[in-house]
């Protein structure tokens, strides 16, 4: 079981120091979290251009909001509690269940893109598409953006025995159908 | 109930950690920062309702709650005593100025970049007409290079403005026309927004 | 499931129109206000402050608009203006922004006041800002004044700017149009031109996008205020 802290956490006087109006000090919060931020929500939403404007849109909302930021708190709960918010906006627009989600401009970058000769981040797409969503999230939080379950509960507002049972069903979908996939690729 | 990470699972956590850069694109980060701080506060009310809960109601119970205020606010209106007007000269102190409000300003705004080259300032900000020469309210961000930058929604038509440098030093921007102001005989920078 | 933060903010949002349709009904009745803010400036000496603030207050009682003013005295104070210097543009600007709302009358705009005391104050005859209202009697005149004072600034004789910003607007040209010309002949004049033969040569280039004397003659006046 994993609780274990994002690999590299945030300068906790960073945050305060953005609170207490230094800028560069929110432009050094932005250039850390971006790359989290954008992968989480690109995970999400399944494409770049909607998961760059739920970004940004989240950093600008926290720029105007860090005075609810407590001095005590931990900052990246709070910026993913803010861009799960929007993720989920953008999804419920969307009206995702009339939609087929493009995964195909996902860049990958460094993996190889074939193993045994199957896109692997095809087929991960395209399963985690037919997850709902908060179990994609609840995913994508502990295991991706390794968010201990604590933080996740924060993010979300879900009891940690609720949580817990939507990653495992995500897991288990997620084991199932690619299995199948490696199996019928054989 | 037991998070197992088998060999699937640590397969597809690898590659959708490695799916977007460890770095982060400075483009991006650039557009992020002249949004945030270009965006106007949101108002108290919507700061409000963005930090507590409310109930979570169906549409008919919003509907219910909507008519009763409004009825609560003809009952109101017909009960509460008159206010007598606010007398601008009244002695409170320190003599209120009352703030008409202006119109919206954001409808026909125009972003309008501002680049001003400082490597060794540790601050600028942009004062002008448009933000009634706060120093806090427009603050450059300072690239690598040594070029500072930011960019302001600007309403068409003319408008006069100046860098402070480190909180003391008032500069012209060097790229724009010069005038001096008729009341405080100081030169500033002049910008013509064309609108759209 | 947790509802999704739009759903419940929609319902949210239509208890708060019930709401903010009720107190306005309390808050608008007869005689009552808005609350008045205080602007605290940033002159440290109380004496002085008050001078200044009661400078704004006095121009605000003569239906002056605020803004404006407390811009001024904020410029004054970024400047680093002696106080008292601080309480004198702003009873100058004041004074320039009550001729404006006579010369733009009867009901200019907050944006077309400013506009107004900023062409007063670099040197534009009174006579010229009734002149390009009456170009305009119905539409905005925030841009032909702006860039009216900018030609006077970059040292185009006033007579000539008045002639070519009127005859644009009568010949129908749109305020971008005109703002563009603003702007055509600020660069030129920066890159070495002189000031009148800069007006000349863009006044012409706008001239040749618009409509002939007579076809603009029978188009009817927007009447719009942007």
């Amino acid at each position: 079981m994993s609780s274990s802290s994002p690999s590299s956490p945030i300068d906790p006087s960073l945050p305060l120091r953005a609170k207490a109006g230094d800028r560069q000090a929110f432009a050094q919060l932005v250039e850390l979290c971006y790359p989290r931020s954008l992968r989480f929500a690109l995970h999400m939403v399944g494409n770049r251009e909607d998961a760059e404007e739920a970004v940004q849109d989240t950093f600008v909302r926290v720029y105007h909001h860090l005075g609810q930021f407590r001095d005590d708190g931990r900052f990246e709960p709070w910026l993913f509690r803010i861009l799960a918010n929007r993720c989920r906006t953008v999804l419920a627009k969307r009206r995702r269940h009339a939609e087929v989600i493009q995964y195909g401009d996902v860049p990958d970058h460094d993996a190889p893109t074939a193993v045994d000769g199957l896109d692997w981040m095809e087929e991960i797409h395209k399963v985690l598409a037919t997850l709902p969503v908060e179990q994609r999230e609840a995913f994508l939080l502990h295991h991706v953006e390794e968010l201990a379950y604590e933080e996740i509960a924060a993010v979300t507002g879900v009891k940690l025995s609720a949580l817990r049972m939507r990653v495992k069903r995500a897991c288990d979908v997620l084991r199932v159908r690619l299995a199948e996939v490696r199996r019928d690729d054989r | 109930m037991i998070d197992e990470r088998d060999a699937v699972i640590e397969t597809v956590r690898g590659r959708l950690r490695a799916s977007v850069a460890d770095q982060a694109d400075p483009r991006a980060v650039a557009r992020i920062l002249s949004a945030a701080f270009a965006a106007p506060a949101p108002s108290r009310w919507r700061r409000w309702l963005d930090a507590w809960h409310l109930p979570v109601m169906s549409r008919v119970g919003a509907a219910v709650v909507a008519v009763i205020a409004l009825a609560a606010g003809f009952v109101a209106r017909g009960v509460l005593p008159n206010r007598a007007p606010v007398d601008p000269m009244a002695v409170t102190g320190e003599f209120p100025i009352p703030v008409t409000p202006a119109s919206d300003p954001r409808a026909g705004a125009v972003a309008t970049q501002f680049v001003f080259e400082a490597p060794a300032a540790q601050a600028v900000a942009l004062v002008g007409d448009f933000n009634r020469w706060v120093p806090t309210a427009a603050p450059l961000v300072r690239l690598p290079s040594g070029v500072w930058t930011v960019t302001v929604p600007l309403m068409p038509g003319r408008h006069v403005y100046a860098f402070l440098v480190d909180g003391a030093r008032l500069e012209a921007d060097p790229r724009a026309a010069t005038v001096v102001d008729a009341d405080y005989g100081r030169p500033s920078s002049v910008v013509m927004v064309p609108g759209r | 499931m947790m509802p999704t933060l739009s759903s419940h903010m929609r319902a949210a949002g239509v208890a708060l129109v019930g709401l903010m349709c009720g107190a306005p009904l309390v808050v608008t009745a007869p005689h009552a206000q808005a609350p008045s803010q205080a602007i605290a400036l940033a002159i440290p000496d109380a004496k002085a402050r008050q001078a200044v603030e009661r400078e704004i207050a006095r121009a605000v009682s003569r239906g002056l608009p605020s803004a404006p003013l407390v811009a001024k005295a904020m410029e004054g104070i970024t400047k680093q203006a002696a106080p008292d210097r601080i309480r004198s543009a702003v009873a100058a600007q004041a004074q320039r922004l009550e001729q404006a709302r006579g010369l733009l009358g009867p009901t200019p705009s907050e944006a077309e006041l400013v506009s107004g005391a900023e062409a007063l104050a670099a040197g534009i005859p009174t006579a010229m800002l009734k002149q390009v209202r009456a170009a305009w009697p119905a539409q905005s005149v925030v841009m032909p004044l702006d860039v009216l004072t900018e030609l006077v600034a970059r040292g185009v004789p006033p007579k000539q700017a008045l002639e070519r910003v009127v005859t644009l607007m009568r010949r129908g040209a749109t305020p971008v149009q005109i703002a563009g010309l603003g702007a055509a002949v600020q660069a030129d004049v920066a890159a070495g031109l002189a000031p009148d033969a800069a007006l000349e040569v863009r006044a012409r280039g706008v001239m040749s996008l618009l409509p002939s004397p007579a076809a603009a003659a029978a188009l009817a006046p927007s009447g719009r205020r942007p």
